[in-house]
């Protein structure tokens, strides 16, 4: 149900696809609501057939004795139509999902990502930009090195926002924090 | 299972929050949002194919911002014209009076190119998410001339006989809305709360003018109590108006003076650090006696500090109009 926002009134029927702000019939608020086929249609539910398997017909990896109607599209086993799982055209088994799932192959499915560029520039930037916290940088500048070049190849985001960069940079900063702590401490011993 | 990567065009508005952004990106089959921490992402992916619905709602926050930055203006121009008229004028009152006053006018500039601010919410089947970049009617707009095409690509073409034969009451007919009036899932609360805490903002708006002009030692104990009480009942009001039927300008209201209390205590602590630095004998020994304070506060006079004075004159407007404000919600709701 498409309703009002503000008092969930449902929204009036001579007001939706008008491209223009209409007031809700109850609170007066100025609405803009576009439908789309989705909300009208109803789910047809799967009318394939559940068939056996008779004389030579391949059957199911799961289910030896239903009618496999398609191979998964990552691990080629045949599946019914039980087994197999439509993932935006691509038909796949439910191993195949849950192992993309968990080794994060299966970028659809994908609801978290660690973003190692974005925790190293951090790790780099903060502790000199701080001021107070900026004794912590003869730990931190090290550490966000050696962050940065393990974690140099593992996935970053999704979207294609620049990740090798951040890691560039965070290379520069630390480079530089390091040799300013080095020649800080061979001043002191030159002392 | 590999997967090729999924090509994203990335979507111009962006929400900034205290940590990290939202953003929305394009791809083929869908619309994904993402939500930065700045080290870690969150995703939610709206397929064009599901996707019902999406409802755009007009806010009035442009109105409240644009109310709130020509006060702030006005306080701002009042405390240059005070500094001025001073025989001893500080210069640097000027200068950040004028880099404030210039800021104020550049967010105001902002705000009107902007446009007018809206909320955008979408639909699918199993839910219905806030897209939080979309808070102005101009992004949305173009939000939808680029999203559009492509569920059509996917949906077909929408046709008013398709809605009219609406299988499932996505929408109502026309005079069939009341019935839906016990759809409301708000809790009913009388602003008892809301109601104290507006008047005591008043009163307190008068306590601070009264401090200004006569320094008693027992008005600052008195107002010390006052703030503290206020803050209590603010607190109270805060907890009670979460899911509540209340009006989102008494809710807005009721936020604001929280922060405006927060500043005033941040304010006090301030100037005490100030004239501790001052004479610190004095200052650090009444630290740990309230009414040693009070009669030390009572000593000092606002005129001789136009800094304090500003802030004092700033906090008695921002008390008045907040509480003014909230009493008119109130009443504008009851009605």
């Amino acid at each position: 149900m498409i309703t009002c926002e503000k008092c969930h009134t449902p929204v009036d029927i001579n007001h939706i696809n008008s491209n223009t702000f209409e007031p809700c019939t109850k609170c007066q608020v100025s609405l803009r609501t576009d439908i789309f086929p989705a909300a009208v249609r109803t789910e047809a539910a799967d009318t394939r057939p559940q068939m056996r398997v008779v004389s030579d017909d391949a059957g199911c990896f799961y289910h030896p004795g239903k009618k496999a109607v398609v191979p998964c599209a990552a691990c080629g086993r045949f599946l019914c139509a039980l087994c197999d799982i439509d993932m935006n055209g691509r038909h796949i088994c439910f191993a195949c999902m849950e192992s993309g799932q968990e080794k994060q192959t299966a970028q659809t499915l994908e609801t978290h990502r660690f973003l190692h560029d974005g925790l190293a520039i951090r790790l780099s930037l903060f502790p000199p930009l701080s001021g107070f916290f900026s004794f912590f940088s003869c730990v931190t500048a090290p550490f966000s090195v050696y962050y940065a070049l393990r974690h140099w190849k593992s996935p970053g985001s999704i979207t294609p926002r620049g990740r090798k960069w951040r890691f560039v940079l965070t290379l520069l900063f630390s480079s530089a924090q390091i040799a300013g702590w080095t020649a800080i401490i061979l001043t002191a011993f030159n002392r | 299972m590999t997967q090729h990567p999924i090509l994203y065009e990335k979507f111009s508005a962006k929400h900034r929050k205290f940590f990290g952004n939202d953003c929305l990106w394009f791809g083929q089959d869908h619309l994904l949002l993402v939500s930065s921490t700045g080290i870690s992402e969150d995703y939610k992916r709206f397929y064009y194919k599901d996707i019902q619905a999406i409802q755009l709602m007009k806010t009035k926050a442009r109105l409240a911002r644009i109310i709130i930055t020509f006060i702030l203006l006005g306080i701002t121009g009042a405390i240059t014209a005070l500094a001025c008229s001073m025989d001893k004028s500080n210069p640097a009152v000027l200068v950040s009076s004028g880099i404030m006053g210039l800021f104020l006018i550049g967010c105001l500039v902002r705000l009107f190119i902007k446009g007018p601010f809206c909320k955008t919410f979408i639909y699918s089947s199993v839910q219905k998410e806030k897209l939080t970049p979309l808070n102005t009617v101009k992004k949305s707009a173009l939000f939808l001339s680029i999203i559009t095409p492509k569920i059509k690509a996917w949906q077909g073409q929408m046709t008013p006989d398709m809605l009219r034969s609406d299988p499932r009451r996505m929408t109502a007919a026309p005079g069939a809305i009341l019935q839906h009036a016990a759809n409301i899932r708000q809790k009913i609360i009388s602003p008892v709360w809301h109601r104290g805490l507006f008047l005591s903002l008043l009163c307190l708006s008068v306590l601070m003018t009264t401090l200004l002009l006569f320094r008693a030692p027992v008005l600052f104990a008195v107002f010390s109590l006052a703030l503290l009480l206020i803050l209590l009942t603010n607190t109270a009001a805060l907890v009670k108006q979460a899911g509540s039927t209340l009006s989102a300008g008494v809710k807005a209201t009721t936020i604001a003076s929280m922060i405006f209390l927060v500043l005033t205590i941040g304010a006090g602590y301030v100037e005490f650090v100030f004239f501790m630095i001052k004479n610190v004998e004095t200052w650090a020994k009444a630290s740990q006696n309230q009414w040693e304070m009070a009669k030390l506060y009572a000593r000092i006079n606002p005129f001789d500090y136009p800094v304090i004075l500003g802030l004092d004159i700033f906090l008695i407007c921002v008390f008045f109009i907040t509480g003014l404000t909230g009493l008119i919600f109130l009443w504008r709701q009851k009605k």
